[in-house]
């Protein structure tokens, strides 16, 4: 999508730049916030809350977008997105399980706790990342570079060191706990 | 990673690491940062804070991929009512969108329209001829089957009525 629009004129609050805008993305935010909707939230309400966030206290939102930084449509599907969320976190009352809280943190007297030893900064945020969607979320290699937008061989290869690291660490750590 | 020992070992090395409990405090980056980061703009330094927070919160990974497929992705119809309470929210007369909208039919040029007039009798005449061919040649032969139909009828009918009462008219 061609992303050429007078950002001057909206921000300035043009009523036309506005409305030409409102008909240009408001399809775009429709579709970027539906796969984010859960039942009982209005799709229609979303997208104008998205609107209202865009123009609320004179254009602030709209004003913080750099064109040179990135794309207007990427930038509105994030700022949709995340509105979405925000909307529905605010509807929905937070409920947690109590069997999913852990027993301690519902204990009155707390114990004290033993101090682990965390290294500081032994994996980088990619690698991080990495280890947390291959593990955690359970996604292939192709997956995550597609995600990611990287080739898989960085994928592998950032795996590979993360691995490396820890191996390293837990082989450290075990050998100075058998000379204790 | 295609061998399962050796993927079963990293990941019992990766939950170790996670039962370590590493704190994670990272805030959520800004909308444009994470746009840039979507579009593949930045450099790998400017990519670490996006890259902790969503090794954080990994669920959020699929507003990346849905801003960075926002170009394939065609965008949706909106209903006229969605657009009107959107434009509302700026103050000022709206401004009518009918440039923006395509005439219901096009304007066909003259001589198409003669084409399309002159099909249309062309059809209904052809129609109307066969129409009444059909009708004609019906008619024909009913008639025909008529007429014959009735001459037999009368040559073998009277003739045996009357050979018939004649045999009796001596009685």
């Amino acid at each position: 999508m061609n992303d050429t629009i007078d950002l001057q004129a909206l921000a300035r609050g043009e009523k036309p730049a506005w409305d030409g805008f409102v008909r240009r993305y408001a399809g775009l935010i429709l579709s970027a916030v539906r796969s984010t909707a859960r039942p009982g939230v209005e799709l229609e309400d979303i997208v104008q809350e998205v609107f209202t966030r865009l123009c609320k206290d004179d254009f602030r939102l709209l004003k913080t977008y750099d064109a040179t930084r990135a794309g207007l449509s990427t930038w509105l599907t994030i700022v949709a997105r995340s509105t979405a969320r925000d909307m529905q976190r605010r509807r929905q009352p937070q409920i947690t399980p109590i069997d999913s809280v852990p027993e301690m943190m519902l204990s009155v007297t707390a114990e004290p706790q033993e101090k682990l030893r965390l290294p500081d900064g032994l994996l980088s945020p990619r690698q991080k990342l990495v280890l947390t969607l291959l593990y955690e979320r359970e996604m292939d290699v192709a997956e995550i570079a597609i995600s990611l937008g990287i080739d898989p061989q960085t994928v592998r290869s950032t795996h590979h060191k993360a691995m490396l690291k820890l191996r390293e660490h837990f082989a450290d750590d075990d050998a100075a706990r058998e000379v204790k | 990673m295609t061998d399962k020992g050796a993927e079963a070992r990293d990941r019992r090395l990766w939950r170790r690491w996670q039962a370590l409990g590493e704190e994670s405090r990272v805030t959520e980056p800004d909308a444009l940062l994470l746009a840039a980061y979507a579009e593949g703009r930045l450099s790998e330094a400017e990519a670490e804070p996006v890259e902790a927070w969503l090794a954080a919160t990994p669920d959020r990974l699929s507003d990346i991929v849905a801003a960075r497929t926002t170009y394939q992705r065609p965008p949706r119809l909106v209903f006229e009512h969605v657009l009107e309470k959107a434009t509302e929210l700026v103050p000022g007369e709206t401004t009518p969108a009918s440039a923006e909208i395509l005439p219901f039919r096009p304007r066909l040029s003259q001589w198409r329209t003669a084409i399309a007039w002159s099909s249309l009798a062309a059809s209904i005449l052809c129609a109307s001829l066969v129409g009444f061919s059909m009708g004609s040649d019906a008619y024909t032969n009913l008639s025909g089957t008529q007429a014959v139909d009735g001459s037999t009828t009368d040559s073998l009918g009277t003739s045996s009525l009357d050979s018939y009462f004649s045999d009796d008219s001596g009685t």
